[in-house]
């Protein structure tokens, strides 16, 4: 269930995703978990808190590749201060569970239709993460160029 | 700020505001982490919280002062209630305590 927290904002996971992690470590993998985890994740993103955030123990923030670029504004990154309004937060958000059901849906259809084969199932991987990536460029990818999305999200 | 209004202040988290008291009152006997306080809840109320329900209802009290983070044990991290907190946990039982004692009064009565 803990793919479940890729829905939540950036920085909603930066300050509770290692303990939400921990947590749903902890239950069995149940529906209303799910449903409850999701619930959660759509009103992260509608109704962002003031929380504080603690300071990252040095090394541990920024030292990805993609957070090195986004940060040095390197590759194509630069140049974008376009915000996410209310409005891209609900494309992204419909854009991700949309996709996600169209996906789910068309593996369901070819598992029934040619059985459970390795490429027929790698549709379900990538039924959650192709729409979330997608839906990146409404949020954090907002302004930036298409090439850049394209570089950022198979990154 | 007034009683009443710190009282209000557990209204404004609209469908958190019953896992937040349930966290706070978890949370009144001393520090507590996520899973514990699941568990101290289910204990307490008969009521599981999801995980989603819990951490929003964190983040709002977190948000509002009214709880804050005691320092991280691996990937947990507990929290305490606040002097404001406990303020507003008082206010809001002592509120449900009247309303309690008023509809046991009526029953009665009938």
């Amino acid at each position: 269930m803990t793919w479940l927290l890729a829905l939540y904002p950036p920085r909603w996971r930066r300050r509770y995703g290692d303990e939400l992690r921990a947590l749903v470590d902890s239950q069995p993998f149940s529906l209303q978990a799910v449903i409850d985890l999701i619930a959660g994740a759509i009103d992260a993103w509608l109704e962002p808190q003031k929380f504080p955030m603690q300071p990252a123990p040095a090394g541990e923030e920024g030292v990805t590749m993609i957070g090195t670029m986004m940060k040095l504004g390197c590759a194509g990154t630069a140049g974008s201060n376009a915000q996410a309004t209310r409005q891209d937060v609900r494309k992204s958000l419909a854009v991700t569970l949309g996709g996600t059901l169209l996906l789910t849906a068309l593996w369901m259809a070819l598992h029934i239709r040619l059985g459970g084969r390795t490429y027929v199932d790698a549709f379900s991987a990538m039924a959650f993460l192709v729409p979330y990536l997608f839906s990146m460029r409404y949020t954090s990818l907002k302004g930036r160029s298409l090439a850049t999305q394209g570089i950022l999200s198979a990154a | 700020m007034k009683k009443a209004d710190i009282d209000r202040e557990l209204d404004e988290f609209g469908r958190f505001s019953e896992p937040a008291l349930l966290i706070l009152i978890s949370l009144a006997d001393g520090p507590k982490h996520g899973y514990a306080m699941t568990e101290d809840i289910a204990r307490i109320a008969d009521l599981r919280l999801g995980p989603g329900t819990l951490y929003g209802a964190i983040a709002r009290l977190e948000a509002r002062g009214m709880i804050e983070a005691a320092g991280a044990q691996d990937r947990r991290n507990p929290y305490r209630i606040t002097a404001f907190g406990e303020k507003a946990l008082r206010a809001r039982l002592a509120n449900i305590q009247n309303v309690a004692r008023v509809g046991q009064r009526r029953l009665a009565s009938a």
